[in-house]
């Protein structure tokens, strides 16, 4: 009887040691980096930070998720974070300390679980010339990002309407699960001018310093939906741009622009504020092709 | 690529984010004359400043390129008046400081071969790889 216990026992021990070794095996297989996906165009008011915004908070409800705000203005940080002084409140707490310091870790700000920021202001503007002070090359977003990039299944990149570093840097963020970039688009006559130039942008940045970067689409977010100029527009950037136009059109909505004000939690229009947004997410990570789990 | 094609390359202007690119390949390499330059006067060799004589010429093809001003002595006629004791001042060969394009593949072959070998292997080893394909082609002699 006791033979049959010891027996037991080693039989029981010795498939839990199996079990973890193959789990040790499995996780060392199964990681990969997060996947990056930057909100980008050369023209303001096109829905960048809100859509940024609302796409990690929707990534973050199944996956991890670090938000990164690139733009000055510190739009998405206050969206994320309910903060609009943020000059003050994240004084040298920002991405800017994180590129020059060259390690991203101390400037993590949770938000809440699976979603993180790191938060910007306006001293963002110096960036240029430190970096130029420094010698500091278009890949110093991917050295800070470097120590964390395998923490997160996504990273959410928003980036300000401009030609600078700010948007630069991201573009040329390498990730082996890949780079993405969502083109965005107001369905304005300047917006559409934009995107040849930020295609450029991101042709260079895929030349010079990541190979992995893609065009995951042009998101539509317009601002009237009734406007009778939208159709001409659908079809010009289909006959310029195949098949990069997101089938997912936004239709801006005051329940969404509310979002900054109310929040996610407990908002109790949430659902109608992501209404185009839901499907958007859905569209996008089939885009990206992610592969899943992350850990 | 065909005549036609190069000819559209040499007229067509860089575009923005093109012109932004280059304004760090330009950081880059003003960066590492200037490194070049420093190490040669550690070595505690004496070296006339061109940097104001560099002349900046818009290439039709690439970026930007400074031609140094020297007159061009070659190591023996250092090394002779080294020996007989004269003053001896070297200085630097003729030099066209250029940029260009590169294939991915191509750049990281050299980059992996130049870390192996140190300042400067790598302007050699390019000058050396074009210099054989245009020995090649008839279109320099052969040097001695």
């Amino acid at each position: 009887m006791f033979t049959i216990f010891i027996n037991y026992i080693y039989v029981v021990m010795l498939s839990a040691i199996k079990s973890y070794i193959l789990l040790y095996i499995l996780k060392g297989v199964s990681i990969l980096t997060a996947t990056i996906i930057t909100f980008g165009i050369s023209k303001g008011g096109c829905s960048k930070s809100t859509s940024s915004g609302i796409t990690s908070y929707l990534l973050s409800q199944e996956e991890k998720v670090l938000a990164i705000d690139m733009d000055g203005q510190g739009n998405l940080t206050s969206f994320l974070t309910g903060e609009y002084d943020i000059c003050n409140v994240f004084e040298e707490k920002t991405v800017l300390e994180a590129i020059l310091e060259g390690d991203a870790r101390p400037y993590i700000i949770r938000i809440q679980d699976n979603l993180d920021l790191i938060p910007s202001n306006d001293f963002l503007a110096t960036l240029p010339r430190q970096m130029y002070s420094k010698r500091l090359k278009l890949d110093a977003l991917q050295k800070a990002l470097a120590p964390i990039i395998e923490d997160y299944d996504w990273i959410i990149i928003d980036t300000p309407p401009s030609l600078s570093e700010q948007t630069i840097l991201p573009l040329s963020t390498y990730s082996e699960a890949g780079s993405h970039v969502v083109i965005m688009f107001d369905g304005s006559m300047f917006a559409y001018y934009a995107i040849p130039k930020f295609i450029e942008m991101v042709e260079g940045a895929r030349d010079r310093y990541n190979a992995n970067l893609n065009t995951a689409g042009i998101l539509f977010s317009l601002i009237d939906a009734r406007a009778k100029e939208n159709e001409a527009m659908l079809e010009s950037i289909e006959e310029e741009y195949p098949h990069l136009k997101f089938n997912t059109v936004i239709k801006r909505k005051a329940s969404t622009r509310r979002l900054p004000i109310a929040g996610f939690n407990g908002n109790p229009e949430l659902k109608n504020a992501l209404e185009y947004y839901i499907p958007f997410v859905e569209e996008l990570k089939k885009r990206v092709q992610q592969k899943q789990p992350q850990r | 690529m065909s005549s036609k094609n190069s000819l559209k390359d040499k007229i067509r202007k860089p575009n923005a984010s093109q012109a932004f690119f280059n304004s760090y390949d330009a950081n880059d390499n003003t960066k590492d004359h200037k490194t070049e330059h420093n190490i040669n006067n550690d070595k505690g060799v004496s070296i006339k400043d061109n940097s104001s004589n560099n002349t900046t010429i818009d290439n039709e093809n690439t970026i930007k390129v400074y031609v140094k001003n020297d007159d061009v002595v070659n190591d023996n006629e250092y090394l002779r008046r080294l020996a007989t004791g004269k003053k001896a001042v070297k200085k630097k060969p003729k030099k066209v400081f250029t940029s260009f394009y590169m294939d991915p593949d191509l750049a990281s072959e050299v980059d992996k071969i130049a870390a192996r070998g140190e300042k400067g292997d790598k302007s050699k080893l390019i000058n050396q790889g074009i210099r054989t394909l245009l020995e090649g082609y008839g279109v320099i002699e052969k040097k001695s």
